[in-house]
C-alpha cells in the first residue's frame, strides 16, 4: 500500500513538471499554429545557460550564494525570452506570412531542434550536467519518502504555474490569445494585434518550459538530448487533453506521469515511452479530438 | 581507398533508404517519421536469421522484406484514418513503440547489447567478404532499386498514387479506392527499407538498437525533404548531400569532436532554409503544402 502512495506522490510532482512543459507547448501550438518540437531545444538550452552564467558570475564577483542564484535566474529568464523572440521572428514568422501548413511547421521545427541541441552539444559536450550536487535531508511520513528535490519541485512548480499559466488563463491577454488561437483572421479584424499575441504566446510558453527544465535539472541533472522525450510526453498530454483548459491539461499531465511511473515500477524504465506512445496512437486512431473534448467534424481531424 | 569504399557503401545504403521513404512522402504524400524502424526490422530479421538459423543471405533478405511489409500494414492502417500532422505524429509514436519492443525483447534481439558476428553475405557461392566486393553488391541493389522505380514511375499505376497525393476526393470520385493505393505505397516503401537494413546488418556485422532511434527517422525524413520528393533524383541528391557533407567539412581543419555536431548544425540550417526558400528540395518535383 505504501508503495502505491509513494508512486502517486512521485507522479504528482513529476506531473506538475510535465504540466509546465505541456501548458507551454499547448499555448504555442494553439496560438502560433506551430508544432513546436524545438520546445525541447529551449527546454535544454535554459538549463545549460543557467549553469554557464552561474559559473561565469561566480568567477567574476564574490557574492552571497542566494544573490548569485537570483542574478543567474533573472539572466536566464531574459535569455529564454530572447531565444523565444528570435525563434518567432526568424523562423516562425516567415511561415506565418506564407500561411504554411502545420506539417511544414513540424519539419521546420524539427530542423530548429537539431540546430539547438547540436549547438549545445558543441559548446558544452554530451555529458550529464548537475545543478545541485549536495544530498539534502528527505522528509518522512511513516514509510513514504519525499526527497528535498521533490519538495523544491512541488513548491516552485506551483509558484510558476500561478505566476505564468494562471494569468494567461484569466486575464484580458488570455482572452486575446484564445481569440487568436480560434481564428487569426477574425481576431485581427476585431483589432487584436496577432503578431504581438504570437510573440507573447511563444515567450510565455518558452518560460514555462524553462521553469520545468530548471526544476527537473535541480533533481536529476540534464544532458542535451533530454528535450525530445519530455516534449513528446507533453505532446501526448496536449493531444490527450484535447482542449486548452488549465484543469484538463493538469489532470491529463498527472495521469500520464502516473502511468509512466507505474510502468517504470512494474515493468522497466525502458517501457515507459513505449506505453505512453501506445496511448497516443490509440487516442489518435480512435478519438482524435482527445478524451476530454467534444467531437470534431471530419474535415478538421 | 578503404575509407573511400566505406563512404560508397554508406552512400548506397542511404540512397536505397531515401528512395524507400520517397515512396511514402513523394508518391503518396504521407510524411512518415518511422522509416528507421523498417530499416531496423530489415537489419534485425536478417541478423537473427543469419546468426541463429544460419540461413543464406538471399533467403534472409526475402524474409526481412516479408516481415517489414507486415509491419507496414500498421502504417497503412494509420494512413487510412489520419492525415498530415496527425499521421506524422502517429508514425512517430509507432517508431517509438517498436523501438521499445526491439530494445526490451532481449530473448530475441539481445536488447541493448545488440547482435554481433553477423556473417558476410554469400550469393550462389560468391562471398562478398571484402569492401570492394561489398560495394559492388550494394551498387547492384541500388541500381536495381533505381531501375525498379524508373519503370514504376512510367506505369499508369504510379499516376494513381500521385493523384491520391494531390486530391484524394477526386480519386474517390473516379471510383477508385485511395486506401488501396496508400497501402500499396507504404508496403513497397517498407520492403525497400528492409533491403537497406539487410545490407547494413551484413556490412557492419554488428547491430544494436541505437542505430534505429527516432533521431535516425528524423534524419531520413530530412534527407528526403532536403533532396526533394516525387521523383528519383531528389532523394538521391539528398543522400549524396548528407553523406558527402562531413567529407567536405574535412577540408576545413576542425577537430573530430566538433565536426559531428557542426555537421548536424549545418544540416538543420539547410533543412530550415530549404523549406522556406525552395520547398521542393534540390531536384524534387512535389512541393509539400
Amino acid at each position: 500500500m505504501e508503495i502505491f502512495i509513494q508512486i502517486l506522490i512521485n507522479s504528482i510532482v513529476s506531473g506538475l513538471l510535465l504540466m509546465l512543459v505541456a501548458y507551454g507547448f499547448s499555448l504555442i501550438f494553439r496560438t502560433n499554429k506551430v508544432f513546436h518540437i524545438a520546445h525541447g531545444g529551449v527546454y535544454v538550452a535554459s538549463v545549460y545557460f543557467l549553469i554557464f552564467i552561474h559559473s561565469y558570475c561566480q568567477n567574476l564577483f564574490i557574492l552571497h550564494e542566494i544573490l548569485l542564484w537570483g542574478i543567474s535566474i533573472i539572466l536566464t529568464i531574459l535569455f529564454v525570452s530572447l531565444l523565444a523572440l528570435l525563434i518567432e521572428l526568424l523562423v516562425y514568422r516567415p511561415l506565418y506570412k506564407k500561411q504554411a501548413s502545420e506539417i511544414i511547421s513540424l519539419i521546420t521545427s524539427l530542423g530548429l531542434y537539431i540546430v539547438i541541441v547540436n549547438m549545445i552539444a558543441l559548446l558544452f559536450g554530451n555529458e550529464t550536467q548537475m545543478i545541485n550536487n549536495e544530498v539534502k535531508e528527505s522528509y518522512f511520513i511513516s514509510d513514504i519518502i519525499i526527497t528535498h528535490g521533490q519538495q523544491v519541485q512541488f513548491l516552485f512548480a506551483i509558484i510558476c504555474l500561478l505566476v505564468l499559466a494562471v494569468p494567461v488563463n484569466i486575464s484580458r491577454i488570455g482572452k486575446k490569445l484564445q481569440a487568436v488561437a480560434d481564428n487569426q483572421e477574425i481576431a485581427s479584424v476585431i483589432g487584436i494585434n496577432v503578431k504581438k499575441m504570437r510573440l507573447i504566446a511563444i515567450i510565455i510558453g518558452s518560460l514555462l518550459a524553462a521553469s520545468g527544465a530548471l526544476l527537473k535539472a535541480y533533481d536529476v541533472g540534464i544532458d542535451p538530448h533530454m528535450g525530445m522525450s519530455i516534449t513528446l510526453s507533453a505532446v501526448v498530454v496536449v493531444i490527450l487533453a484535447g482542449k486548452n483548459s488549465f484543469w484538463t491539461l493538469l489532470i491529463t499531465a498527472i495521469l500520464i506521469s502516473t502511468i509512466q511511473n507505474f510502468t517504470e515500477w512494474f515493468l522497466s524504465a525502458q517501457w515507459k515511452e513505449g506505453i505512453t506512445y501506445l496511448i497516443l496512437i490509440i487516442i489518435l486512431l480512435f478519438r482524435t479530438e482527445g478524451i476530454m473534448s467534444y467531437k470534431l467534424r471530419i474535415e478538421n481531424r | 581507398m578503404n575509407y573511400f569504399l566505406h563512404i560508397v557503401i554508406l552512400l548506397e545504403i542511404y540512397i536505397i533508404l531515401a528512395l524507400s521513404l520517397n515512396m511514402k512522402v513523394g508518391f503518396t504524400g504521407l510524411l512518415s517519421i518511422a522509416q528507421a524502424i523498417f530499416y531496423g526490422i530489415g537489419a534485425y530479421v536478417t541478423a537473427i536469421f543469419m546468426v541463429e538459423l544460419g540461413s543464406p543471405f538471399l533467403l534472409a533478405i526475402v524474409i526481412s522484406i516479408v516481415v517489414s511489409v507486415f509491419f507496414s500494414l500498421f502504417i497503412a492502417f494509420i494512413a487510412s484514418r489520419l492525415r498530415d500532422l496527425y499521421f506524422a505524429l502517429a508514425t512517430m509514436a509507432f517508431q517509438i513503440i517498436l523501438y521499445a519492443i526491439i530494445y526490451n525483447w532481449t530473448s530475441l534481439t539481445n536488447g541493448p547489447y545488440g547482435i554481433a558476428g553477423i556473417p558476410q553475405p554469400e550469393i550462389l557461392g560468391v562471398a562478398f567478404d571484402n569492401l570492394s566486393s561489398f560495394a559492388l553488391l550494394g551498387f547492384v541493389f541500388m541500381v536495381l532499386t533505381i531501375l525498379f522505380l524508373l519503370w514504376f514511375q512510367k506505369t499508369p499505376f504510379s499516376r494513381l498514387l500521385e493523384s491520391t497525393r494531390d486530391d484524394e476526393l477526386a480519386v474517390i470520385a473516379m471510383g477508385k479506392n485511395p486506401k488501396y493505393y496508400k497501402r500499396f505505397s507504404v508496403c513497397i516503401s517498407g520492403a525497400l527499407a528492409a533491403i537497406a537494413g539487410s545490407l547494413y546488418a551484413t556490412y557492419v556485422t554488428y547491430i544494436d538498437p541505437s542505430s534505429f532511434t527516432i533521431d535516425e527517422s528524423i534524419l531520413i525524413m530530412s534527407i528526403v525533404i532536403i533532396g526533394g520528393t516525387g521523383n528519383i533524383w531528389g532523394p538521391v541528391s539528398g543522400a549524396l548531400f548528407y553523406i558527402l557533407l562531413p567529407e567536405v567539412l574535412k577540408f576545413i581543419d576542425i577537430p573530430d569532436s566538433i565536426a559531428a555536431s557542426l555537421r548536424m548544425i549545418i544540416y538543420g540550417f539547410v533543412l530550415i532554409l530549404i523549406i522556406r526558400i525552395k520547398p521542393d528540395g534540390f531536384f524534387g518535383k512535389y512541393v509539400f503544402k
